[in-house]
């Protein structure tokens, strides 16, 4: 008898595997990947293939189907339920990966399609591995009614687990709006692509409400979210530069907070650097960019800056000394003559808890006249918001060192990881000038009666000034007091750090018991 | 996708970068190149490439193309003062074309000299403070068009 057409052979059955499976992984189809290039952007698989090393990519989800019934949905599969989740490799250390696939209901998310994110999350925990959620997605699927809702809240909730136990990284490759915006957002990094935007209400629901006027990208662009609110670490041009910043990014962190960060080789930059011998301007009036300064002091070409364009009057980023990572605080006196003001203290805690987080040396580059002042500052809340930042630097337990380069007055010279906040060693360059205010200021107050007294009043107040500047605008008076550890030769700023921080690869304290601190948020 | 391969010469303490086609098998290498007229030989050390950043998929042609400028509001195109303080001295000139972050003026603030950037690119159309003016923070300096 002749073999019967409806027996299935392994054969077959291989083939119909095969044929699901590219079925499903063509996503939305040709002509909706081909859309999505034209616009200037990676399909989610792409983008996944672009970030993970070859062949590491493994699929969890694949065949997951939706369970909405009403609205018509009963008969419209979604292939992968719009994301794709799994692990892979980047440079050779597993990541778990979720990516948002536009081209399926415009990345729309579902109840399934929230569930597998949060899967992907768990095995993130599970396994002390980083998590990178690729977002692009029109919102959350009304069809799904609640159950929409509800995956999402399960990614928050996990999110919120993972934190501080492994990095997780957002990249914003599309649109990004509603509560879609809040994963993100309660990750420790976000990358958004100048194609994407993020926004809790849309330019359409602030019409009708307010009735003002703004375009998608002029309210949750890229610039918008990282100039104006802050949201943004990292503006990619594309998606292409997107997944470039997240590896990067990625190599300067350790997988978990139970590892170190991993080690590369030592770079063979001299460990000493003249020119910083000469680098900063004579005028003590005339600013410069403490990013020359950085650039000399860590592994060539090696600094992450993050926030670039947010509180431009601190600097913060990742970087490393002889190999080892480091996170670089560093006043701007470019900007806002350096000076701490609101938007200044949120973005260095928060980076500072980061790091904390992940067992990263604190590098605090200090040139501050103090905190900001203005009504728009005390009204806005400069106080909390500063305490933000003495108490990211208090609570840090990882290696923290400490450079005053020119100015460390008052409340700035103190949040700027001073001795007593725990640092582990401060060292001055000797055109530090630490003191509780300005010369000028000083004097005034100290000398009051004295001036006043005097028959030429100027002159004797300008003695009297250049007396307190010389007795206390020094780093001497400081070293006296041992709140600085040693003035050093601003040549030797690298070295120094070298051999600190290899001194304290070892540095345990403990802390007394809590369920955790109350920074005042 | 063409590799590029950064190198880094030191020629008279001044750096300058240059791209050639990668030739892995060698670190080190002596050239001659010539700098305004000036004939320099130049050891030069191959970075290493940073081996985290290559890509495991070819990408399509449109990808990478530069995105759309960004949109500015009318409000953008007024600059401000960040800072409360003195106006030391104005650079850009009415009529001028400067660029984002392109100075226009310095002020004396907290001891310090801070230069302000152009918010967005365009024209200067206005200026609104002159040398030796106090000014608030949030008061217009300059308008661009």
């Amino acid at each position: 008898m002749a073999a019967s057409t409806t027996t299935t052979t392994s054969k077959d059955r291989l083939a119909a595997l095969q044929e699901a499976k590219e079925r499903v992984r063509a996503g939305g189809g040709p002509e909706r990947a081909a859309k999505q290039h034209g616009e200037g952007k990676l399909t989610a698989r792409e983008r996944l293939a672009a970030l993970l090393d070859r062949d590491t990519f493994q699929e969890t989800g694949l065949f997951a189907q939706h369970r909405a019934a009403l609205f018509g949905m009963a008969d419209k599969p979604l292939p992968a339920d719009g994301v794709v989740t799994g692990s892979g490799k980047v440079g050779g250390r597993t990541v778990h990966v979720a990516s948002q696939d536009f081209t399926v209901a415009g990345g729309s998310a579902g109840e399934v399609h929230g569930n597998k994110i949060a899967d992907s999350l768990r095995h993130s925990l599970n396994t002390g591995t980083p998590f990178v959620f690729i977002n692009d997605s029109g919102g959350a699927r009304v069809q799904e009614g609640v159950g929409s809702l509800a995956g999402y809240a399960r990614v928050f909730y996990h999110n919120v687990l993972l934190s501080g136990v492994v990095p997780q990284i957002s990249l914003i490759c599309g649109p990004c709006a509603g509560g879609a915006a809040y994963s993100p957002a309660l990750t420790d990094f976000i990358i958004q692509t100048r194609y994407a935007y993020m926004f809790i209400t849309g330019p359409a629901v602030i019409k009708q409400v307010t009735n003002e006027v703004i375009t998608a990208e002029q309210l949750g662009g890229a610039r918008a979210q990282m100039n104006n609110s802050g949201v943004v670490h990292f503006i990619a041009e594309n998606d292409i530069e997107a997944i470039q910043i997240c590896k990067r990014l990625l190599s300067f962190l350790p997988s978990n907070y139970l590892e170190d960060p991993p080690r590369v080789a030592p770079d063979r930059r001299h460990m000493r650097d003249d020119s910083l011998n000469r680098i900063l301007p004579e005028e003590p009036k005339l600013p410069y960019d403490v990013r020359d300064i950085i650039g000399k002091i860590v592994d060539r070409d090696d600094f992450l800056e993050v926030q670039k364009e947010f509180a431009r009057n601190i600097v913060i980023g990742f970087a490393r000394i002889a190999g080892r990572t480091i996170g670089v605080i560093a006043n701007q006196p470019s900007v806002l003559a350096g000076a701490l003001d609101i938007n200044a203290s949120d973005k260095a805690a928060r980076f500072i808890r980061f790091c904390n987080a992940f067992n990263i040396p604190l590098v605090t580059l200090v040139d501050v006249p103090g905190f900001l002042p203005g009504i728009d500052q005390e009204h806005g809340g400069i106080i909390r918001h500063g305490a933000k930042l003495l108490f990211a630097y208090a609570a840090a337990t990882v290696p923290k060192l400490t450079v005053v380069i020119r100015k460390a007055y008052g409340g700035g010279y103190i949040a700027m990881c001073s001795k007593e906040l725990g640092a582990d060693r401060v060292f001055a360059w000797p055109t530090a000038e630490i003191a509780v205010m300005g010369a000028e200021g000083a004097a005034e107050i100290v000398f009051r009666r004295e001036i006043a007294a005097a028959d030429d009043q100027d002159t004797r107040r300008q003695e009297l000034i250049d007396e307190y500047r010389d007795t206390f605008a020094t780093p001497y008076v400081s070293a006296g007091a041992r709140l600085v550890d040693d003035i050093i030769e601003p040549a030797e700023t690298r070295a120094c750090l070298a051999a600190v921080l290899e001194s304290l690869t070892t540095k345990r304290i403990s802390r007394p018991g809590k369920k955790h601190g109350n920074i005042p948020l | 996708m063409k590799k590029i391969q950064r190198h880094q010469i030191l020629v008279a303490a001044a750096s300058y970068g240059f791209a050639s086609a990668p030739r892995p098998e060698r670190t080190n290498m002596r050239l001659r190149i010539k700098l305004e007229g000036e004939s320099y030989e130049v050891d030069v050390e191959v970075l290493p490439e940073p081996a985290d950043l290559e890509f495991a998929v070819s990408i399509p042609d449109t990808i990478g193309h530069p995105p759309p400028p960004p949109d500015s509001r009318e409000e953008d195109k007024i600059c401000r003062s960040p800072i409360a303080g003195i106006v030391v001295s104005v650079s850009a000139q009415l009529g001028q074309q400067v660029c984002q972050d392109d100075p226009v003026l310095v002020i004396e603030a907290m001891k310090m000299q801070t230069t302000i950037g152009a918010p967005v690119d365009g024209t200067v159309q206005e200026i609104h403070v002159s040398p030796g003016e106090t000014v608030k923070p949030g008061q217009p300096l300059c308008t661009l068009v």
